[in-house]
């Protein structure tokens, strides 16, 4: 219960950030996605499940505020999330680097998806600056990757003990 | 009591497979035009309205302060750039007073000003487009201000600045969304002012040109475009919900298309949309 609270708190708080700050600043010419951000450290602070269930709420979040068809968000959140959550288990986590990196690749695959998605739902993404777009979003959400994972794992500690991932129980 | 292994693994994966097909599900119900989601993005809107208004309001001191710094010294070599355009401008007055006289000659081809014989309604634009792939807006009046889906959104009043936004695509109470013409998904019918051919202008994203199909072949003497050539919509087709005669944009460039048998046009948008803060919705009868 206490997750869930802390969750939607930090859902709100992001896309609010994102429809007034990013939207408005648009560094370097583009919005970047602060809740793909968040199924990305989800994933890498509670696994694949938590990735998926994460990056699927933060999408119906975003969803909601764009008229793209509702569900391509959630859709590809949720699996970016998943897939984040599965790699990371699978490989080492000692060196700091990892996060960075896979912040970086996941936010820029993260977009591609979301295209590639679109299109085929009939979306007319004829986005001729797509490589900006993935560069700009990929290096933002990799600037705050730590934070985010920061903010990740304070929500995930709020999970009972059996439901914490090995490498979060005694982290509390 | 802890879950085995087994029955962990069974439960995430029936957890991701109920998180698909809900995607799909609600993906599947979108497409089918089902109304409750429409009201939940309504519902968000205005739950997430006051705090917008916060976050603007937080950020503003920090906005200014920062830009303050920042641009300190961008500011001191604007305004020695200025002061020296300010000169050559004044030296330049009389020869663009013949420009400025074409212009005008036009512009009253067009019927401009195209806003006064309609009544509308001056909206604040209180939302950005949230994603890199989204080309909507959020202002801030609704239904109860007369707006419809569909009315067609201006800015400035026709003294020469100005011309389509965009058209409504969404309405609540005191909120509305509008399409920028820039959208890939916007279409509207337009009248090439000096040489009256008509075509279809479409949005190419954000920043970039519209594209204008008009069927003109690259030999006929309607390929032969003047310097200064301004779109208005069309208002021909009847199912149009836009006006005759409202400008869109001014020709950039053409290129062949179809294999060099018809000239694409291309035309940067009238309205700068990257400066909007008030606009004008014409109160119009939108086609359903």
């Amino acid at each position: 219960m206490l997750r869930a609270a802390r969750l939607s708190l930090v859902i709100v708080l992001a896309l609010t950030i994102q429809t007034t700050w990013l939207a408005d600043g648009r560094p370097f010419g583009e919005t970047g996605d602060l809740l793909l951000l968040l199924a990305i450290a989800a994933g890498m602070a509670g696994g694949p499940v938590r990735g998926a269930t994460v990056g699927f709420a933060a999408g119906v979040a975003m969803d909601l505020v764009l008229l793209t068809p509702f569900g391509l968000s959630s859709l590809t959140y949720l699996a970016v999330g998943y897939v984040v959550g599965m790699v990371h288990d699978g490989v080492l986590r000692s060196a700091p680097w990892i996060p960075v990196l896979v912040t970086f690749v996941a936010s820029a695959l993260g977009v591609v998806f979301l295209v590639m998605l679109g299109q085929l739902l009939g979306q007319q993404f004829r986005v001729p600056n797509l490589p900006r777009i993935v560069l700009v979003t990929s290096v933002m959400n990799t600037l705050l990757a730590f934070p985010a994972l920061f903010v990740a794992r304070w929500v995930e500690k709020a999970a009972p003990d059996r439901m914490l991932q090995p490498s979060m129980r005694g982290l509390r | 009591m802890a879950m085995t292994g087994p029955r962990r693994s069974g439960r995430s994966r029936l957890t991701i497979l109920l998180l698909v097909l809900t995607s799909i599900t609600v993906l599947t119900l979108d497409f089918r035009g089902v109304g409750f989601l429409g009201d939940a993005r309504r519902a968000v809107g205005s739950a997430l309205s006051p705090l917008q208004g916060a976050a603007d309001f937080v950020a503003s001191p920090f906005q200014d302060t920062w830009n303050g710094i920042t641009r300190y010294g961008d500011l001191e070599a604007e305004n020695e750039a200025l002061r020296v355009q300010v000169e050559q401008l004044e030296g330049e007055a009389a020869r663009n007073a013949d420009v400025a006289a074409q212009y005008d000659e036009l512009v009253s081809q067009v019927d401009i000003p195209w806003v006064g014989a309609l009544s509308t309604a001056t909206a604040r634009v209180v939302q950005q487009p949230p994603s890199s792939f989204s080309h909507v807006i959020g202002i801030d009046k609704g239904s109860d201000a007369g707006i419809r889906v569909g009315m067609p959104v201006v800015v400035g009043d026709g003294a020469g600045l100005g011309g389509l936004v965009g058209r409504v695509v969404d309405v609540g109470d005191g909120q509305a969304s509008v399409q920028l013409v820039t959208d890939p998904d916007f279409r509207v019918g337009v009248r090439l002012v000096t040489s009256q051919r008509f075509g279809t202008a479409s949005g190419q994203g954000a920043g970039r040109d519209l594209r204008i199909d008009t069927g003109i072949e690259p030999g006929e003497p309607a390929a032969d475009l003047p310097s200064l050539e301004i779109l208005t919509t069309s208002g021909i087709d009847d199912r149009s919900s836009f006006p005759a005669s409202v400008p869109v944009g001014k020709v950039t460039r053409t290129r062949p298309a179809n294999g060099g048998l018809t000239l694409e046009i291309f035309a940067e948008p009238l309205a700068d949309l990257d400066q909007l803060s008030f606009v004008s919705v014409l109160l119009t009868t939108p086609v359903t």
